[in-house]
């Protein structure tokens, strides 16, 4: 008996699927908000979850991460009443099982869990999985969960992958992880770098090149994806392959067979391909930048890499993770950090996403020297200024003395008056929130204000704040 | 721009190489480093701005303790140079997962243009030390060690 889980805020669906579930001999569980029945998934396993996307408390596809990362990771049935292919294909990227459009036939319903059952059933009849070896791949966020449930997917597959992601996600780390965990770990990882190469270099560095072919051609050289016989070959940034020899490599990937430049006879290369790409590809094949057939040749597999600013959960570890290493790749002895160090890192959107956190652990080592414990005054100057204006941009409760759109008007103040208050809270705000970061130190707080010493004791007397605010 | 280069000191003077490296390409700051000691050294110091790494290999003994020294190369960008007709090297030499590999006998102009454009890739990245703001004087401790021509 499977245990199914129903979201939805309608009742009739509730009975209806109820009804459906207990006839097909499964238990079926509701629950009518998107809480409660996280709150249900948190407690006990299930094997499918029919998930509304519009609920009271808020969009189901929001909570299908967490749903999917919980207990054995049940398949998650989207339904939804609007036709929304965005929402599809978000849905779907997520890890969705399926889709269905309401109103739909009970066998409409009937036909994914059964399919979903059978996948579970089969899936649990195969031997225990291989332990995923996953490198530097740090965390266990729902949104980096799905990555790793595809990476080993996709490991265990020889089919090409595609992985997007904002610079500095990790893309040649997730590269290299289905690389380490496929059948081609002992063969070689070749990196092809389509930005760094210049566009008269490509072709000959891809697909070597024979003696005199061209000038300067002085001996005949493998190519890379020679050199990939037998291992993955890794096209990082694939949206920057010039056009030209997009054709000649959708050719390769069909039939794993090329010509060196200048070459008479055709080699063959037994390659696993994976590309990577912080470009929209989609868009770039809708402006005619990109070829459409390489495109779908290239997501045999497709793997969306989260943002960090995503996967907030994540910082902790890997902050803990990276310090760690660092510490040993630097032979410095190991560092902790305070609380304020943490939270300084929390509060920063991170564009540079992962690589951009450990340059920052990296130069946080590098002033905090011998010293043990690393706090937020060892961050870089850039980090704290920017979170220290985020904080200041960010609009607290009581900001304002008064509603506008709520307060009757004969009670309304004037502007002068709104913006003299909201100034002085903001003043107030900063100058305790940067006492605590300098720990006190009026030096430091006048060198960071801005301010003079005389007018900073005069604001602090002003607010009433002392050093150790 | 950073460069780091590894370049054995029995590399011919007049290579164009080693021309290129201490006297070309004036956009980089460089430091050149003729034993792996000294470049090991200086990767091993943190808080440095991000750099490409440039690694000429003279034999399979130097080719092994790079890829011995493992996490501190592939820290940064890095770029090989094998010795001519060496393709028994290739296999090992991917460990560094180098973005460009090439040999001895490389025109200068192609590894300009490919340093060229990393260095530009490294400065605009958000997620690159060099990319952000300089590091100031009181973040950045002492310690690198430039051998050459710097």
């Amino acid at each position: 008996m499977a245990a199914i889980l129903i979201i939805d805020d309608d009742h009739m669906i509730l009975r209806l699927l109820s009804r459906m579930v207990e006839k097909m001999g499964h238990q079926p569980t509701t629950s009518e908000t998107l809480g409660e029945g996280l709150e249900l998934a948190r407690r006990q396993p299930f094997d499918v979850v029919f998930l509304d996307v519009r609920l009271p408390d808020g969009n189901g596809l929001e909570g299908l991460p967490e749903l999917r990362a919980n207990g054995a990771g049940p398949e998650v049935i989207i339904m939804t009443g609007q036709g929304d292919p965005d929402g599809a294909e978000l849905a779907i990227k997520n890890g969705a099982w399926d889709y269905i459009e309401k109103p739909a036939s009970v066998d409409k319903m009937r036909l994914p869990l059964l399919r979903a059952l059978d996948y579970r059933h089969e899936r649990q009849q195969q031997a225990a999985p291989k332990v995923l070896k996953r490198e530097d791949i740090v965390g266990d966020s729902p949104a980096l969960q799905v990555c790793l449930e595809i990476m080993a997917q996709a490991a265990a597959s020889d089919g090409n992958v595609l992985i997007n992601g904002e610079t500095g996600t990790g893309k040649e780390l997730f590269a290299w992880g289905i690389h380490r965990n496929s059948a081609r770990a002992d063969k070689s990882f070749v990196v092809v770098d389509c930005t760094a190469l210049p566009e008269t270099l490509v072709e000959s560095l891809l697909f070597g090149h024979v003696r005199g072919s061209f000038t300067g051609a002085d001996r005949s050289q493998r190519g890379l994806i020679e050199q990939a016989h037998g291992g993955t070959l890794f096209l990082d940034e694939v949206g920057e392959l010039p056009m030209g020899l997009q054709k000649s490599f959708l050719r390769v990937l069909q039939e794993r067979r090329f010509r060196p430049v200048g070459g008479n006879t055709e080699i063959s290369s037994d390659f696993r391909l994976i590309a990577a790409t912080n470009r929209d590809l989609e868009e770039m094949v809708a402006q005619g930048q990109f070829r459409q057939d390489l495109f779908f040749r290239l997501r045999t597999f497709s793997l969306d890499l989260p943002a960090l600013r995503e996967r907030g959960e994540d910082l902790p570890e890997l902050v803990n993770h990276h310090l760690t290493r660092l510490c040993q790749r630097y032979k410095l002895r190991p560092k902790g950090f305070a609380p304020d160090f943490l939270e300084a890192l929390q509060a920063y959107a991170w564009p540079g996403n992962v690589r951009e956190l450990v340059n920052v652990l990296e130069r946080s080592l590098s002033a905090a020297q011998d010293e043990a414990i690393l706090y937020a005054y060892h961050l870089p100057t850039y980090l704290r200024v920017e979170v220290t204006k985020a904080s200041l941009r960010r609009p607290e409760q009581g900001d304002l003395p008064v509603s506008v759109d709520l307060a009757p008007l004969e009670r309304l103040p004037s502007l002068a008056k709104v913006r003299d208050q909201a100034a002085a809270a903001a003043e107030k705000r900063y100058l305790r929130d940067l006492l605590a970061r300098t720990h006190g130190d009026i030096q430091k707080t006048c060198a960071i204000s801005e301010l003079s010493r005389g007018r900073l004791y005069a604001l602090l007397k002003k607010h009433g704040l002392s050093r150790k605010s | 721009m950073n460069l780091i280069c590894y370049m054995p000191a029995e590399l011919a003077a007049n290579h164009p190489l080693r021309r290129l490296m201490l006297h070309g390409m004036p956009k980089f700051t460089r430091q050149v480093y003729e034993s792996l000691p000294g470049l090991e050294r200086r990767l091993t110091c943190p808080g440095e701005p991000e750099s490409i790494l440039v690694l000429v290999v003279s034999d399979l003994q130097a080719l092994e303790s790079l890829v011995a020294m493992g996490d501190l190369c592939q820290a940064h960008p890095v770029v090989l140079v094998l010795p001519e007709d060496q393709d028994s090297l290739h296999g090992l030499a991917h460990r560094l997962r180098p973005r460009f590999m090439t040999s001895l006998t490389c025109a200068s102009a192609e590894m300009e243009a490919v340093l060229t454009r990393l260095g530009s890739r490294t400065q605009s990245d958000p997620g690159a030390a060099s990319g952000r703001a300089k590091i100031s004087p009181e973040e950045r401790r002492a310690g690198s060690e430039r051998e050459l021509g710097a």
